[in-house]
């Protein structure tokens, strides 16, 4: 049931995703020869860009398509089928995580394209085809991943809160968000209240820095993360099975 | 079996100081079909969304075969919403698969003669069929499931009077062996002769429930007639 | 029985249904359209031709088997009595039960039965 669900989760959603991803390798593509050169804009300009704007607006498109397709008309379709509430929370997180990456490396490839001009591509590749490389890059896309996927998993918990007020939807959503909000602020306050406790030698501001990213920080942060998420996804479901009002 | 197929106890829904139900209780036997009447507003819909499972914040208690309202009771009832639930992008024929997929009971060789006689094309996109059209195709996809019970919310509104016979007889045609249905509507007067029970909601309340032969004989009136009397002014 | 081309019978709602439903079967036994050992439809595709409950036409076709209108044969279906006398004598109890509500119709109107007699010599004028 669940890789059905899958299935059509995706089904729902990727034209979206897939044209903007589609978009973005066509800017990189065609950028430095319409001119758009890193020197133009500067290389840290772009890098905010891509990589602040992008993943925010694929989050926003994730929260909209997971509002509208559970708390929406479409509601009456996934809460009809015979599966559990697990098992449709679970599905959406699953594509989730599918699009943010895909829309990660999409980013990714904009910036190397644009570099073009700059870089040789075919340097760029031996770069990053190296097994230090790779090994470094699936680090920080873990990192990532660990991090972003508890803020989405709040921002859910958020909307399936504020469909609890019926009555006065606004208020509701508003009180939503303020929740999602502290759930979000939480688990980054213990991230960094625990890293701080697996290096306790601060002699530098680098090496703060770097412990942050370090092996034993790394598991601690896996931990909470999972934590948290659980959480928050034992919180949805339960709305989901106990204080449904859909329509 | 005389164990009821759908069994609604004491069931409440509040909304802030409104009482959507209050305390409704009846139950739906096995082969029987009950019609859930009362004009626009009346809980209908309200208690419908109780027993599919989209509203579950409610007091009392509901069984479908002694299930909860859940994931196993999802696979015995079949539901016909009042409003088009699927995406209008799919394609009548891509429908078809979603059910096949999902719901086990789904026989798509029958969905499919259902369409083809009810002259539904199935290449089309849902959204470049017309209202009826689209309201034949949820009709369809729902009696094309061998469920225990179907639920029907309001399958004749805004259907014209030549076309509701042909729903009904779709219905009628349709439903599965010690199948029940419990539909709801509030037109009532080309579709008494089909209901084993019957049950008024007004406000949320039940105001007059029974079988539909006892009342007729009790009251020396058409269903339809009593709810004109229960729902005036 | 005729195809389901047939124009669905009305019944009235106010009265209970599965007592009408004995009438019209009754009736159909006498005019021939449903002929001795002929075979019923089974219930539900009978219900769905008549627009009604089929639990309702399940009484009604078991009440006209308490009267012996009707059998079931275990393996084959329900057919219509073989009895030609059983036939007869309702036919007999129909007549009767209309020349009754006949005769107190006229009656009420102030006929006697005098008037009666002319009144069916008057407009029986077309039958044999």
């Amino acid at each position: 049931m669940l890789a059905k669900l899958i299935k059509l989760d995706l089904r729902f959603a990727y034209k979206q995703f897939l044209a903007m991803a589609a978009l973005l390798l066509l800017v990189g593509i065609f950028g430095p020869i319409m001119n758009i050169s890193v020197l133009k804009f500067g290389l840290p300009l772009i890098f905010t860009i891509t990589f602040s704007v992008i993943p925010v607006l694929s989050i926003w498109l994730v929260v909209q398509h997971f509002q509208r397709n559970l708390f929406g008309h479409e509601g009456y379709l996934m809460f009809s089928l015979p599966v559990s509430a697990g098992q449709l929370l679970f599905s959406k997180i699953i594509t989730t995580v599918l699009w943010f990456n895909l829309m990660l490396f999409s980013a990714l490839a904009l910036v190397i394209l644009l570099l073009r001009p700059e870089v040789s591509l075919r340097v760029v590749m031996a770069d990053l085809l190296t097994w230090e490389a790779i090994q470094t890059g699936l680090r920080v896309l873990l990192l990532i991943n660990v991090n972003v996927l508890p803020l989405i998993l709040a921002i859910f918990m958020g909307i399936a809160l504020g469909t609890v007020a019926v009555r006065n939807k606004k208020l509701g959503s508003f009180w939503g968000n303020v929740i999602a909000i502290v759930g979000i602020a939480l688990f980054i306050w213990c991230c960094i209240k625990l890293s701080a406790w697996t290096y306790l030698d601060l002699t530098s501001e680098a090496q703060l820095f770097i412990s942050i990213t370090v092996a034993a920080s790394q598991w601690l942060n896996i931990a909470t993360s999972a934590v948290f998420c659980t959480l928050f996804f034992g919180v949805t479901t339960y709305i989901m099975r106990h204080r449904l009002n859909l329509g | 079996m005389s164990e009821s197929l759908l069994e609604v106890k004491n069931v409440s829904k509040r909304y802030g100081q409104q009482m959507a139900l209050d305390n409704v209780s009846f139950s739906v036997a096995p082969g029987h079909i009950t019609g859930l009447l009362g004009p626009n507003g009346s809980g209908k819909t309200t208690m419908i969304k109780i027993i599919i499972g989209l509203l579950a914040d409610y007091t009392g208690e509901v069984r479908i075969c002694g299930h909860h309202p859940g994931k196993e009771s999802k696979k015995l009832v079949s539901y016909l919403p009042d409003k088009m639930a699927l995406p209008a992008w799919l394609v009548v024929r891509e429908a078809l698969e979603l059910y096949t997929s999902f719901f086990a009971d789904f026989q798509p060789t029958r969905a499919h003669d259902l369409l083809h006689s009810l002259n539904v094309p199935q290449d089309k996109r849902i959204s470049e069929l017309s209202k009826g059209m689209q309201e034949k195709l949820m009709l369809v996809l729902t009696m094309a499931r061998r469920a225990k019970i179907y639920v029907l919310d309001e399958p004749l509104a805004g259907v014209d009077p030549a076309a509701r016979d042909l729903i009904l007889s779709t219905i009628l045609d349709n439903f599965g062996e010690d199948s029940s249905i419990l539909l709801s509507t509030h037109i009532i007067s080309d579709v008494e002769t089909i209901f084993d029970e019957v049950l008024f909601l007004k406000a949320g309340v039940v105001d007059l429930q029974g079988e539909a032969e006892v009342l007729r004989s009790q009251h020396g009136k058409s269903i339809d007639q009593l709810f004109r009397e229960v729902y005036r002014c | 029985m005729t195809g389901s081309e047939q124009v669905k019978p009305n019944f009235d709602p106010a009265i209970p249904i599965y007592t009408q439903i004995v009438d019209r079967f009754k009736q159909l036994i006498l005019s021939g359209e449903y002929g001795p050992g002929e075979k019923v439809p089974p219930v539900r595709e009978l219900a769905l031709e008549l627009g009604v409950n089929p639990n309702t036409l399940q009484r009604a076709l078991s009440e006209l088997e308490r009267e012996g209108l009707l059998y079931t044969e275990r393996t084959t279906g329900r057919f219509v009595t073989n009895d030609a006398a059983l036939i007869a004598a309702l036919r007999e109890e129909l007549i009767a039960s209309m020349v009754e509500v006949f005769l107190e119709g006229l009656g009420a109107l102030g006929c006697s039965l005098a008037d009666v007699e002319r009144l069916i010599k008057r407009y029986g004028g077309e039958m044999k």
